[in-house]
């Protein structure tokens, strides 16, 4: 009944000439919000200038309004419009451009948002939909998004015209969920299996989407983002070049990627960029502004304003100096004057040039003393003014706020290229990227103290006289690098490898305190006796890692019972007991006299019950182990690591009369003959077994 | 009754909500009788200005309550003079007359008008009047190509900016 009405309205409409008649009509339709009364008023409404009368004007304005917003019990929404697509997508619409589907969050950002980079691509993309040359798809719930989201910005009055106005210009792609099989894209999420089944079912030719990367697990090639479509399509927008474009999207994408993940790699840190755009300096200070200018005459002036981002406090300074460098600082000297008491001192600034050219970078280095203390700071920009500017001001907040201090990650090249102009002490900075394995690097007689080196590449570097002390080489790759006269002691060499690495004989800074858990190490073999091999046993045993399945295997000739009794010994002792602590066996074999005495027993009994495995053999029996050695004078240690089996190594002592000798070995060969010997001791010996009393064990085992 | 109108039950039928939005209404006009409350209703929905309208009605009082409700459904432009008499149990053949005695004259004098103001002609000539809400939705209307031409603009000045 309702609709018969509304059909004799609407074709009365049509040929109604009348003002007052086609106004009496259009009131009485505003009174039907039906479909295709909403989509008639839309279209009206849109032609508007062809109406004549005011009145009827009105009229056509007024019964939108009423039609487009209120249902007599529901409001007009959505669902409304998702109900009536038949009424509401163009008929008309034979378009031959290529067809594409258009992520809803694309024509958000079109019709959201103003200051972005994304709203221009969208808006560039939204050009050629509007010209016609795109045939636009979108995806339902896409459509249902932009719809809320309007929605709520504006008006649902607002958001139910624009999907009116959407509906008449874009393809709705719709999936039945219950058609299609949900896991068929088991590593992208459900909104990109839709839209990528939305293409397949319409034959899109492809998708323009803000989330191009969801769609790379999707198998779905002819997926980009607006920037690599516009950028690939260049001037040419003729369907035949838009379909190309698509259909190489996915390779491009790929591509662009791999350029992207490169020049991050490349880039300098991004804590660089976050410096430079605040130019933070202590205590709520930033650097507001500087300015440099330089003309025809003798001076250069430059002025740096500080501004305190709490109180806004400011303090502007200015300097006139013959050097634009000179006078920056100065002026940046004067305005810190005022926020602390002036107490360093620049020493000096080299710079070097990281590339050839009027555009080259530059790195620069300045050196500034206080408190009798030096802090090296190093920036590169291309701006080469920046460069020492900033590296200054590194400096400063290293000399007057350390707490607020971050060191930079520096490159390989600011490395290289300092060194290569003579510059050589880069104390306490931090290399952990650098990487100079395919570049034949030297940093000879390079000053590299404390500085950060841990996962750095170092294979095959020049390191002679290099001073490392106290460096981090934790899992460097130090690989066949020359350490010649190099100092590393206190070098933290965890899990470094040290693999063919050139030491000179008897280098001890190698040994000197540093760490060398699970470190890969070099076929070294160090002559080193008395307390000082002992210590550096110690020190190693120490910083054995107990995940490596180390172990350890000794030898210990009693013919001195007491030895463990006195301070050393005592020592050695306790590092027995932590190993054991942290669950690292011990096996020890004892060569005792023929007559032990019940000190020696008591020994025995000691290292039996703090957990170690002990056996016992006496003398005589021992010099059968390998012809003609005495075993009653030698001493061994063995540290096998299971994990890092290069980490393994040998220590041994043995006395020649009164002369003593000894070595730390980590040669293969040297290490492997040490444990075939102890096999060999462990083998004869008598096995002793914690529960007994020492005493009768030995008392049994004698008879 | 609950005194506060947010106390009232949440699940009312619309029905009852519109009644009860009538009665807010009535509160607020005093006197005014329901049918003529929803007479103006009506009128406001189809763009009337009714305060505007009420003024204009005191002009030409005295009237009654019968005739201010004939004068708002006439002014929303949807019923014939038929509907009207059938609506008000008025006799359809003096309905013009009377309409014409009561308020058609008046209107024409007080609005200063050359012809005369009858049931069919009342809304155009309110309309010509200015008693009508004004109804600004030109930013509704091609959304697309609108903001399409602001976003180009927008980048140029960038541009410009960057420049």
């Amino acid at each position: 009944m309702e609709n018969t009405i509304i059909n004799g309205l609407l074709a009365q409409l049509e040929k109604e000439q009348d003002s007052d008649i086609r106004a009496e009509i259009i009131r009485k339709l505003g009174e039907y919000p039906e479909p295709q009364v909403i989509k008639k008023l839309w279209d009206l409404r849109n032609n508007l200038e062809s109406e004549s009368d005011d009145f009827v004007q009105y009229e056509i304005k007024l019964s939108l309004h009423k039609a487009a917003t209120q249902k007599v019990l529901t409001p007009i929404g959505i669902d409304f419009f998702l109900d009536n697509l038949e009424v509401f997508q163009s008929k008309d619409n034979n378009s031959q451009a290529p067809k594409v589907l258009i992520d809803a969050d694309l024509m958000e950002e079109f019709l959201l948002r103003n200051q972005t980079t994304l709203n221009s691509e969208a808006t560039r993309v939204m050009g050629l939909v509007l010209e016609g040359k795109i045939n636009p798809y979108i995806g339902e719930i896409g459509l249902i998004k932009i719809w809320y989201n309007i929605k709520n910005l504006k008006s649902q009055e607002y958001a139910n015209r624009l999907i009116i106005e959407l509906l008449s210009k874009i393809n709705v792609g719709q999936v039945d969920l219950k058609e299609i099989d949900l896991e068929k894209y088991p590593n992208v999420d459900l909104k990109t299996a839709i839209q990528v089944e939305i293409a397949r079912k319409y034959s899109l030719a492809g998708i323009i989407t803000i989330a191009d990367r969801e769609f790379i697990a999707s198998g779905y090639p002819f997926v980009g983002s607006p920037a690599l479509f516009l950028q690939f399509l260049g001037k040419d927008t003729s369907p035949a070049s838009i379909e190309r474009t698509l259909k190489n999207l996915g390779k491009a994408a790929m591509e662009h990627e791999k350029v992207k993940l490169n020049q991050l790699l490349e880039n300098e840190p991004q804590q660089n960029l976050f410096f430079e755009d605040n130019l933070f300096l202590f205590q709520g200070w930033k650097i507001e502004n500087f300015e440099i200018l330089s003309a025809n005459n003798n001076l250069t002036s430059a002025t740096v304003i500080l501004c305190n981002t709490k109180t806004q406090e400011r303090y502007t300074e200015s300097a006139f100096k013959k050097s634009p460098v000179d006078a920056l600082f100065t002026a940046f000297n004067e305005a810190l004057a005022h926020l602390v008491e002036i107490k360093h001192d620049l020493k000096s600034i080299y710079v070097a040039n990281l590339k050839e050219g009027q555009q080259g970078d530059v790195t620069v280095k300045v050196v500034v003393e206080y408190d009798g203390k030096e802090v090296i700071t190093i920036y590169t920009h291309e701006n080469i003014l920046k460069a020492y500017f900033f590296a200054y001001v590194k400096a400063m907040i290293a000399v007057y706020s350390p707490d607020e201090y971050h060191p930079d990650i520096h490159s390989t090249k600011e490395l290289t290229y300092l060194h290569k102009i003579g510059e050589r002490d880069f104390r306490g900075l931090n290399f952990s990227q650098v990487n100079l394995m395919d570049t034949p690097g030297n940093l000879s007689d390079a000053k590299l103290m404390g500085c950060n080196f841990s996962q750095a590449n170092l294979s095959r570097v020049n390191l002679t006289n290099a001073d490392l002390t106290g460096a981090d080489l934790s899992h460097a790759n130090l690989s066949k690098a020359d350490l010649t006269r190099a100092n590393l002691s206190k070098a933290n060499l965890t899990g470094a490898n040290l693999t063919d690495v050139k030491l000179d004989e008897n280098n001890l800074t190698l040994l000197d305190g540093t760490i060398l858990t699970n470190t890969i190490m070099p076929e070294i073999n160090i002559e080193i006796s008395g307390e000082s091999r002992l210590e550096k046993v110690a020190q190693l045993l120490k910083h054995i890692d107990p995940q490596s399945q180390s172990r350890i295997l000794a030898v210990h000739s009693m013919t001195d019972c007491i030895w463990w009794d006195n301070p050393l010994g005592q020592k050695f002792w306790e590092v027995n007991k932590e190993l054991i602590k942290r669950w690292i066996s011990i096996q020890r074999v004892f060569i005792l006299p023929e007559v032990p005495t019940p000190k020696h027993l008591q020994v025995i009994q000691e290292q039996l019950n703090s957990g170690i495995e002990v056996a016992w053999i006496c003398q005589e029996k021992a010099k059968d182990v390998e012809e003609g050695y005495r075993w009653d004078d030698t001493n061994l240690l063995i540290s096998e690591n299971l994990s890092v089996p290069r980490n393994s190594f040998t220590a041994r002592r043995t006395m020649n009369g009164q002369t003593e000798s000894g070595y730390i070995s980590y040669q293969t060969r040297v290490v492997e003959t040490d444990k075939s010997i102890f096999n060999a001791l462990w083998e004869k010996s008598e096995k002793l077994s914690t529960q007994a009393n020492i005493q009768e064990q030995l008392a049994n085992l004698s008879t | 009754m609950p005194q506060n109108l947010s106390e009232m039950p949440q699940n009312l039928s619309d029905a009852e909500r519109q009644a009860r939005n009538c009665n807010t209404a009535m509160k607020t006009l005093s006197s005014t009788p329901p049918s003529l409350c929803d007479a103006q209703k009506q009128a406001r929905n189809c763009g009337l200005d009714i305060l505007k309208l009420e003024a204009l009605l005191k002009e030409i009082e005295p009237l009654s309550d019968k005739y201010k409700e004939i004068f708002y459904r006439a002014a929303t432009g949807l019923y014939s003079a038929d509907d009207l008499a059938e609506m008000f149990n008025h006799s359809p053949k003096n309905l013009n007359a009377d309409f014409n005695k009561n308020l058609g004259s008046h209107l024409k004098d007080y609005l200063e008008l050359d012809e005369r103001v009858g049931i069919t002609s009342l809304r155009r000539i309110l309309f010509k009047k200015g008693y009508f809400v004004d109804i600004n939705d030109d930013e509704s209307v091609r959304v697309l190509r609108t903001r399409y031409a602001e976003n180009s603009q927008l980048e140029q000045s960038f541009t410009v900016r960057q420049n």
